[in-house]
């Protein structure tokens, strides 16, 4: 187990040292001689031994000056003086400089093995309390080091809890802020909604009277006092009196617009043939002087609000009766197909049409491509459309040249089909 | 203002309204049949004989009432309340005549107990016609309860 421990054995007689090898050496040591300091000092630099036996008489230096180098070299090595004379002076000096012992020659065998197994045991036991010591330092040291560490680590993780904490109140604040402004917001829109609705009401109410007014006595001076206008006042007063009523038409429309939006979708099968003849019919009657030809096509039945649909086709088939006014052969086509999501409408004309550079424009509230002058109209008939196809889930579009006549196109997706 | 009754008593503040009518009814010679009450509280007290019309006797009382909903101090639909409320005029025919066409009017009106509820119309050609019919109507179509 442990490796053989080292005797240095120092004296000039060389017998001495040889037969002290020996006897050591029987007793598992490993030995080695030197016959000078000068040499024992030179063994004990190239190697570690655990006890030195040092002759107090050497050639070239004293026993106890040998012992104090040696000690310089190797602190816990264990020395055993050997004195050839029994003199107190002596072995007080060696035991000072930390020698183990001293034993008097000419020595008994059993005596010396003795002392050197009692310095060697010795020796072992300072080596193994240094080792103990070591050990314990290192311990120390690594506890102390984990310690820190662990001191580290809790600061660093109070630094990681203070900061999520920090980061968890910020997307707290942030998140309640949210709910906040959402919560704002939603007042808002119910204010915005409210402010609509009294508007609506106030503009259904208090801004018709003073058209009337504006007509009712337009019209009361051409009644009782025409007699007194030229033909220039005349024309104005048509003016006012054709302003005031388009102005009527033009709030009504807004109503119609903003109420269609609103208004609850009522879905249920709408017989799509039965609604285009309702529509067609009410035109030619409304205006009875018009040749128009209405080729009407078989119509897939439609899943959508009827009231909202006949709103929708009675814009497309007003514009498109409308638009065919300088044409002599007016025809207006309404067609569709049934598809797998969706039906597709379309109501076609030969009409003046318009130039596809501004079907952006089309749909927009107010938006007219043609002069009043040519085609009476507010702008709204199509908003409406688009307004209500939307609501469906559907798409509007249109195609036309100018003097190409105009198709314009819906879809309706089918029950069950349609998008949020 | 005369201090009898006339039949049409018609409750409007807007004073072009009040002189459209008026023109209305001078191509029927109804206009003198008309007295005005120019707000809710003026009207109540014409048919309830208050104030400044505490002289009035019950046979004073109009044939038909024409109401505006949208007026100063008591609006349309209290004054059709407490007319309909009331005993001494609960029979008397209300007819609603405003610019107003939101549904929730039109129902509340019938609710409380109107006779008819008619939308102005813009034109005044309309609006003539429709004043002039409606005053043909009440005041000599239409019965009375004794």
């Amino acid at each position: 187990m442990d490796a053989k421990k080292r005797i240095l054995i120092v004296d000039d007689n060389e017998s001495i040292c040889s037969t002290l090898a020996f006897i050591f050496g029987k007793k598992e040591y490993e030995t080695d001689t030197a016959t000078t300091g000068q040499e024992a000092l030179q063994k004990a630099r190239a190697g570690f031994y655990n006890l030195a036996l040092i002759d107090i008489k050497l050639p070239d230096a004293e026993g106890t000056v040998l012992l104090s180098h040696l000690k310089d070299l190797h602190p816990d090595m264990a020395t055993i003086v050997l004195t050839g004379y029994a003199s107190l002076e002596t072995a007080v000096q060696a035991l000072n400089k930390g020698a183990s012992a001293y034993v008097i020659k000419p020595f008994n065998v059993p005596e010396l093995v003795a002392a050197a197994q009692r310095a060697l045991e010795s020796q072992h036991l300072v080596m193994e309390n240094r080792r103990l010591l070591d050990e314990m330092r290192k311990e120390l040291q690594e506890r102390e080091r984990v310690e820190q560490e662990l001191a580290k680590y809790r600061e660093h993780l109070e630094d990681l809890v203070t900061e999520r904490t920090a980061e968890l109140k910020e997307a707290n604040a942030k998140l309640t802020d949210e709910v906040m402004e959402r919560q704002n917001i939603e007042l808002k829109l119910k204010e915005a909604i409210f402010d609509l609705e009294a508007f609506c009401y106030s503009v259904s109410h208090d801004l018709r009277a003073p058209l009337r007014a504006i007509d009712g006595f337009s019209r009361a001076v051409m009644e009782h006092h025409a007699a007194r206008l030229d033909d220039e006042g005349k024309r104005f007063l048509n003016i006012i009196n054709d302003s005031a009523r388009r102005m009527g038409q033009l709030i009504k429309n807004l109503l119609d617009f903003s109420f269609m939006g609103r208004k609850e979708l009522d879905r249920a099968a709408v017989d799509a043939n039965q609604l285009v003849s309702e529509v067609s019919e009410e035109l030619r009657s409304a205006d009875p002087g018009r040749q128009v030809t209405f080729d009407i096509r078989e119509l897939p039945e439609m899943c959508a609000d009827r009231a909202m649909m006949r709103e929708v086709f009675g814009n497309l088939l007003g514009n498109a009766f409308k638009f065919t006014r300088r044409n002599d052969n007016a025809v207006v086509e309404v067609g569709g197909h049934d598809g797998e999501k969706e039906n597709v409408y379309y109501v076609k004309d030969n009409g003046v049409g318009f130039d596809m550079q501004y079907a952006g424009k089309l749909f927009g509230v107010f938006e007219r491509l043609h002069p009043a002058d040519d085609f009476e109209g507010t702008g709204v008939g199509l908003a409406i459309v688009q307004r209500l196809i939307h609501r469906h889930g559907g798409r509007v579009w249109a195609e036309s040249a100018v003097d190409k006549g105009a198709t314009f196109s819906f879809t309706v997706p089918k029950k069950g089909a349609e998008m949020p | 203002m005369s201090q009898n009754g006339a039949e049409i008593l018609l409750v409007e503040d807007d004073p072009n309204d009040v002189e459209l009518t008026l023109e209305a009814l001078r191509k029927h010679g109804l206009e003198s049949k008309v007295e005005v009450a120019r707000d809710g509280a003026e009207a109540l007290q014409l048919v309830f004989a208050e104030g400044p019309y505490a002289e009035r006797r019950a046979a004073d009382r109009p044939k038909v009432i024409v109401l505006d909903l949208k007026l100063p101090k008591v609006g349309g639909l209290e004054v059709l309340r407490r007319i309909r409320t009331d005993e001494r005029s609960k029979h008397i025919p209300v007819v609603v005549l405003t610019s107003s066409e939101q549904r929730r009017d039109i129902a509340q009106a019938y609710e409380l107990g109107a006779n008819s509820y008619a939308v102005k119309p813009l034109e005044f050609e309309s609006f003539a016609g429709m004043i002039s019919q409606m005053a043909l109507y009440w005041l000599s179509v239409n019965r009375t309860p004794p």
